[in-house]
């Protein structure tokens, strides 16, 4: 959720929020290229997984993304309201597969270290993916 | 009947100089204040209406009973001069000559066993004040009250809003009857003649300093002492935490500092939890949550990551957040987006944030963040998303 980045101000926090993408099963490939394709797009802001694992008979991936530094937030600096928008423009996106704020997984939890391992690449995700769908 | 007008009677400073003539005061915490006006109905002021219903001390017998009885018929019956008076709590109260409080139990006890009237919780308390303010004739009590309401209710904000808060199905809207109800109820008890460090207790001020523990003493009657108790220290342990060490306590430093077990204090917080749940606002968050999730609105034997519904549910929800956050509403400079309320509400509900934590987050006063957060609920919930 939150950690320190080195800035012009020296270290300074950082707001981040996390993202639930939960396709079901049987459309799990096609959303691990959507969720890949649209994360490659997004230039205006720091985009990561930060976990990848399934709830029911949904595959959840859990993505943050980096608003800005809380002195951005607060003052409403352009680059934090280019990152709102993006989260807004992932948001649209994403729709098919019901995305909604969630918050960050454990770092000792398996969905994220699944997603830490699981690189911004298409057949990365998708496989990851495809094989929890397999197990779910 | 005589019309009512509030505010500070100029007539009274030469009458008596030494209580009015001069506004300011020292407060208890030693700062310089103002003086509560003394109230004024038509031509007379408070003291002059409750003259006429001196200050006595008397011992009160106070009761409970399964059904409303006739305290009129009681009191005719009884040998010893009593008084009653309702409270809207609607229990029985009678007060009798000091001295004479236990005999006249003794007496209502009888009384009522001779009339099939089931008595509860019958006690006594010795040497209360006491007036007979019902004997205040041509309504001129009712006006004061209603005028000290009057003059009270715009300058109590912060008590009506944890009145609001604390209890489940009181509105905004009610809360100008129930300090009615709340003056009317402690009338009888105030002691004009109680003399202070700024001088004689005037009604206003004596009634704002029963205000101040109204929230409390309602929520203790509607959910009991031990539980509000609880919530109060606890609330208390981690102000103080959060004062000393910047941050919340662990388990084990808050039992340490209730003077408890941690097994005792988790049972104390999932109780305080389901009182506290029922306004608090993480009920907005539905569906799947963490394991360790503190929601109470979900049973045990539910499970939510089941629901199918419930992803559709939070997708909405998030939908409804990031319209408001990207609403025309929150524009500041050239782009519509807010990512302080973004952060502010996500924050909050998903990072499970209290308000001071979040304003110290996000580095900003926590007004500034709790209206952030506000204005993204006001604007979902008219959406009608909740």
């Amino acid at each position: 959720m939150r950690e320190w980045v080195e800035g012009t101000a020296g270290l300074q926090r950082v707001v981040e929020v996390g993202l639930r993408v939960a396709p079901t099963l049987a459309c799990v490939p096609m959303a691990a290229a959507t969720i890949s394709e649209v994360i490659a797009s997004s230039n205006e802001a720091p985009v990561r997984i930060v976990g990848v694992g399934n709830e029911g008979n949904r595959i959840v991936v859990t993505l943050a993304v980096t608003v800005g530094t809380t002195s951005d937030v607060t003052s409403g600096a352009p680059v934090a309201r280019l990152a709102v928008g993006m989260v807004a423009r992932l948001i649209e996106e994403l729709s098919a597969y019901d995305p909604a704020f969630t918050a960050l997984p454990d770092p000792d939890s398996v969905d994220a270290m699944i997603g830490s391992r699981v690189e911004q690449e298409p057949q990365t995700l998708a496989r990851a993916m495809c094989v929890l769908a397999g197990h779910a | 009947m005589p019309s009512v007008a509030i505010g500070t009677d100029t007539d009274l400073e030469s009458r008596e100089p030494m209580e009015i003539g001069d506004d300011s005061i020292i407060t208890a915490t030693h700062r310089v204040g103002r003086r509560i006006p003394d109230m004024v109905v038509g031509d007379l002021t408070e003291r002059e209406i409750l003259a006429m219903a001196p200050a006595m001390v008397c011992d009160r017998i106070h009761w409970s009973t399964l059904e409303p009885m006739s305290l009129t018929a009681l009191i005719a019956d009884l040998p010893l001069k009593a008084r009653t008076r309702a409270w809207s709590d609607g229990q029985s109260r009678i007060w009798v000559d000091e001295g004479q409080g236990q005999q006249a139990r003794e007496l209502i006890r009888q009384w009522c066993e001779d009339h099939g009237v089931e008595v509860m919780n019958m006690r006594v308390e010795a040497s209360v004040p006491f007036r007979d303010v019902d004997s205040i004739p041509d309504g001129l009590f009712g006006q004061l009250l209603l005028a000290t309401t009057d003059w009270l209710y715009p300058r109590t904000y912060a008590i009506r809003r944890k009145l609001v808060a604390d209890l489940e199905l009181i509105d905004d809207d009610d809360t100008r009857s129930m300090m009615y109800l709340f003056v009317s109820d402690h009338a009888d008890r105030f002691d004009s003649d109680r003399i202070g460090r700024n001088g004689t207790l005037n009604f206003a001020s004596f009634m704002l300093g029963k205000l101040r523990k109204w929230p409390q003493d309602a929520a203790r009657a509607a959910w009991g002492r031990t539980l509000i108790d609880d919530h109060m220290h606890m609330n208390q342990a981690i102000d103080d935490s959060m004062a000393t060490l910047h941050r919340r306590p662990t388990e084990s430093e808050l039992a340490d500092r209730m003077k408890t077990s941690v097994s005792d204090l988790r049972k104390r917080e999932i109780a305080v939890a389901e009182v506290a749940g029922m306004r608090n606002y993480d009920s907005i968050i539905s569906g799947v949550m963490g394991e360790d999730s503190g929601g109470v609105d979900a049973a045990d034997s539910v499970d939510v990551a089941d629901d199918g519904t419930s992803f559709q549910l939070d997708a909405m929800l998030t939908k409804a957040i990031m319209e408001s956050v990207m609403s025309p509403v929150s524009t500041r400079g050239t782009s519509p987006a807010d990512p302080m309320a973004l952060a502010a509400v996500y924050l909050s509900f998903w990072g499970e944030l209290s308000r001071q934590e979040l304003a110290a987050e996000l580095d900003v006063l926590p007004k500034t963040a709790a209206a952030a957060v506000q204005r993204v609920i006001t604007q979902v919930g008219a959406a009608g998303v909740l």
